[in-house]
């Protein structure tokens, strides 16, 4: 038997109900995007508002309910997205969750990490960056402007990246790394973490317009959400004191 | 092909896919959210919004759980889908 393929690369799968052959009303479609080999997609029930997520789940579970969220091994941690002075001191910060030691370069392929979704910066190829398990490195829109507004922890990575701007009205913060080619031989980036952010409620509003950040507080679970263990919240915490000048 | 008139919480979805399988088949879980049975037999499966009846549930599933065939409407393909109804 001839498996049934799906992409690698992402695409859309569609269920159509049926009588002798004629379509009829039903239909169910879902779309999915990139993926590293034997992860699978699936349901995730967000607990904030019982709505859902179609995502990388962190195991296969056929005819059995679906595994949790795969979190990590970088997720992002942090996000200041319209400071009070200098619009450009924004900033966020990853983290990295796991044990180990995470490249952020895929040698195989000769391709870097990059964010593929709010601001546009790819990591660096020549000289690959890897983080220590715990490490934290914080990307800013312009160093000068940061450090103008804020400190940060004697040896932490400061970034300034290429392009681009958070949005101050919410948007879809996403880190990618490389996965599979498509058939234009193009590499296709893998969802590490996303965030989609909100300044207007169920999101704290503290970060638009000058502070605290948002802070991601249980930096292991699913971040997509603003209440899920309340990951994410006004900081007030790490980086009201270590940050904010 | 936006506008669903049903939701997920109420009838047969798309609930888990492994499409990088490496040497295994690629397989898609389907999820009954009502009570009650739907009978899909004859329903079609496609990745294609140009041709949605492009595979075939071959069979019936008699219960929430096993593993039915999607096939190709034209008898000389050989591909075949496998769908677990969980």
């Amino acid at each position: 038997m001839t498996s049934f393929g799906l992409s690698d690369d992402g695409e859309t799968v569609y269920l159509t109900s049926a009588v002798d052959d004629q379509l009829t009303e039903y239909r169910f479609k879902e779309d999915f995007g990139a993926s590293l080999e034997g992860q699978p997609f699936g349901y995730y029930r967000k607990p904030s508002t019982g709505g859902y997520n179609f995502i990388t789940l962190s195991a296969p579970t056929q005819a059995a309910a679906n595994a949790g969220p795969k979190v990590g091994p970088i997720v992002i941690s942090e996000i200041m997205y319209n400071p009070a002075g200098a619009g450009a001191a924004e900033y966020f910060e990853i983290l990295n969750i796991s044990d180990s030691n995470v490249t952020l370069f895929d040698a195989t392929q000769n391709k870097a990490w990059k964010f593929t979704g709010g601001i546009e910066y790819e990591f660096p190829a020549l000289s690959p960056l890897t983080m220590t398990p715990g490490q934290r490195v914080v990307l800013t829109r312009s160093i000068p402007d940061f450090n103008a507004s804020y400190t940060v922890p004697s040896g932490t990575l400061v970034i300034e990246w290429i392009t681009g701007k958070l949005s101050n009205g919410g948007e879809s913060l996403q880190l990618g790394q490389p996965g599979p080619v498509n058939a234009l031989n193009e590499t296709q980036f893998v969802r590490v973490d996303r965030v989609k952010y909100d300044n207007n409620s169920p999101w704290v509003s503290s970060p638009d317009g000058g502070g605290p950040s948002l802070s991601k507080i249980a930096e292991k679970e699913y971040g997509n959400d603003y209440i899920n263990g309340r990951p994410w919240q006004e900081s007030g915490r790490r980086f009201s004191r270590s940050f904010l000048r | 092909m936006t506008n669903y008139p049903f939701t997920i919480d109420q009838t047969v979805v798309v609930n888990e896919v492994l499409a990088n399988s490496g040497a295994d088949p690629d397989w898609i879980e389907l999820h009954n959210r009502t009570s009650e049975p739907i009978n899909i037999g004859g329903w079609f499966l496609s990745d294609s919004s140009t041709d949605l009846a492009k595979y075939e549930s071959l069979s019936a599933p008699s219960s929430r759980e096993m593993v039915i065939s999607f096939s190709t409407r034209t008898p000389t393909s050989a591909r075949e889908a496998q769908i677990l109804i969980a």
